[in-house]
């Protein structure tokens, strides 16, 4: 996916309640779209068939 | 001479060490060096003292409870006080005062162990190094131009500084690990589960770990001892047994399998020449020692990064969510703009981590069959220069810690050398679920296998 714009992630700031400018979440951008990089990562390509793995992690049990 | 917490906790049992003088000692030491390292926010001179008084009289008329009794301890400010201010180094939380400690602050209570107050971190254990706080980020003891790396930054810089012998730790994606490795000191990140987290303010609940700090390993196996064990309390805390992390501690490596993490350190994010030296020294002295060392590979130090920082920032956001929408004013610039990064990830990105994660462990158990440690760097080199930290550090070349965080399994890291700099350089030893006795023990016989706890920083050499 092509990396998000300044207005892309101003509006999914704004979406999560946050009341920054434009400005201010443009300053940010760069390291966004760092980590959109690595969700490019870990994303699974597609949903299998069967039921899913709890995720709820604990590694106690 | 600054002692560990084993050698003073053996001589005050046999009242040839004065919890007073220890602990007078201590104070002097924050008297002359913390106006250059703020390792403290909040130093209780007075109640300490009191303290080891009282202990003191107590220890002459019926002997010490165990090892930590009258050893001079502090606490970062995320684990809650009961009556003193906890405040995550944070204007958010300035006049935060809890009604109760923290289950770990008891239990070190109840142990004996005094605490000199509450140190510095970064804010609430992840925005810093930051100067627009109510309190100034923390300096290096070996070079108070250069960073401690954090969170648990306050810990580091007073166990290197000898101004306390142990204190506690957290640790979300390495910040127990990473202040130890640059601050020349001994500190774990214990099992997932193994440390009760009551009491003590998240970051991100599903990596966040308590753990000590000190001088050596068996100093953070005697201190891992009085805060382990179960608590119903902590969703996260496991119902497992505690073996006696001291009695297994000279059991050695003999026989023992340690993989070595060549493609982390090497390719994934190569370290300084020091940091690479310091960690095949280790792998000889292991092999000197009988264990039998072969390299290992594990999933990449990318995906292990990208998967954690994913849940950490997600996490994290839902901590702060309200104090993010009513008051943003009162984080720190550090603070503020990692939040949102978390707050602009979406449900789907999170479940996305979550499952990544468990394909992550499963390799990760898969790749290492028959293998008792991994071994790799802690950090990337010595110290930076302060000012030289950059804001979005952890996007940057994929940090070695964050892999233990996402596994749960536990890391400790020692000191294993010195820079060009003349700063530590540290390495990170690793073992599967529940193996912290084993592990103490490894770490134990590397540290007396070598030099490096005979040197403590310059500044401890003053005098008054």
């Amino acid at each position: 996916m092509p990396p998000s714009t300044a207005e892309d992630f101003h509006a999914r700031v704004r979406q999560a309640g946050l009341p920054l400018s434009l400005a201010e979440t443009a300053a940010i951008l760069p390291a966004w779209q760092k980590l959109e990089d690595w969700l490019e990562l870990i994303r699974t390509p597609a949903i299998p068939a069967t039921a899913e793995p709890a995720t709820t992690f604990k590694a106690a049990s | 001479m600054i002692p560990t917490i084993a050698e003073a906790g053996r001589l005050i049992a046999a009242r040839k060490l004065s919890p007073v003088e220890l602990m007078q000692a201590c104070l002097g030491r924050v008297d002359r060096l913390d106006s250059r390292l703020h390792a403290f926010i909040r130093p209780d001179a007075e109640g300490a003292l009191a303290a080891a008084r009282a202990a003191e009289a107590r220890i002459m008329k019926d002997g010490a409870k165990g090892p930590l009794d009258g050893i001079p301890i502090a606490h970062k400010d995320i684990y809650c006080t009961a009556g003193v201010p906890t405040t995550a180094h944070s204007k958010v939380l300035i006049d935060h005062v809890p009604e109760e400690d923290s289950v770990v602050v008891a239990k070190w209570a109840a142990a004996g162990a005094i605490s000199l107050g509450k140190l510095a971190t970064h804010e609430f254990a992840f925005g810093g190094p930051s100067f627009d706080l109510p309190w100034p980020p923390v300096r290096n003891p070996w070079n108070p131009a250069h960073f401690t790396a954090g969170s648990s930054s306050g810990t580091a810089a007073a166990v290197a500084s000898g101004m306390i012998l142990g204190g506690t730790g957290s640790d979300t994606g390495g910040s127990i690990r990473g202040p130890a490795a640059l601050c020349g000191i001994a500190g774990i990140k214990p099992t997932y589960g193994r440390a009760s987290r009551r009491g003590v303010l998240p970051l991100a609940q599903s990596l966040d770990h308590t753990g000590p700090m000190a001088w050596t390993a068996e100093d953070c196996a005697i201190l891992l001892q009085a805060m382990a064990g179960y608590d119903p309390q902590d969703p996260a805390s496991a119902d497992v047994p505690v073996p006696d992390y001291t009695a297994m501690l000279n059991s050695g490596v003999k026989g023992r399998v340690v993989g070595l993490l060549r493609h982390m350190h090497e390719s994934d994010n190569p370290v300084s020449a020091a940091t690479l030296k310091g960690i095949n020294d280790a792998a000889g002295t292991f092999r000197a020692l009988g264990a039998e060392v072969h390299d290992v590979t594990l999933p990449s130090l990318a995906e292990f990064n990208a998967c954690g920082w994913v849940l950490l920032l997600a996490e994290a956001f839902a901590v702060h969510e309200t104090w993010m929408r009513e008051r943003p004013q009162d984080y720190g610039k550090y603070m503020r703009e990692r939040l949102v990064l978390g707050a602009a990830l979406s449900a789907a990105d999170y479940m996305q981590a979550q499952k990544r994660r468990l394909e992550l462990i499963a390799r990760s158990f898969a790749a290492t069959q028959g293998v008792d440690f991994l071994l790799t760097a802690a950090a990337p080199s010595e110290a930076p220069k302060i000012e030289d930290v950059p804001q979005w550090g952890f996007l940057g070349p994929p940090g070695f810690t964050m892999p233990f965080n996402v596994t749960g399994w536990p890391g400790i890291t020692l000191c294993s050398g010195f820079g060009a700099g003349g700063l530590p350089v540290g390495l990170q030893l690793v073992a599967k679920p529940w193996q912290e006795a084993p592990l103490f023990a490894a770490a134990h016989a590397y540290e007396q296998a070598t030099e490096w706890r005979k040197r403590r920083p310059a500044m401890t050499e003053e005098t008054a």
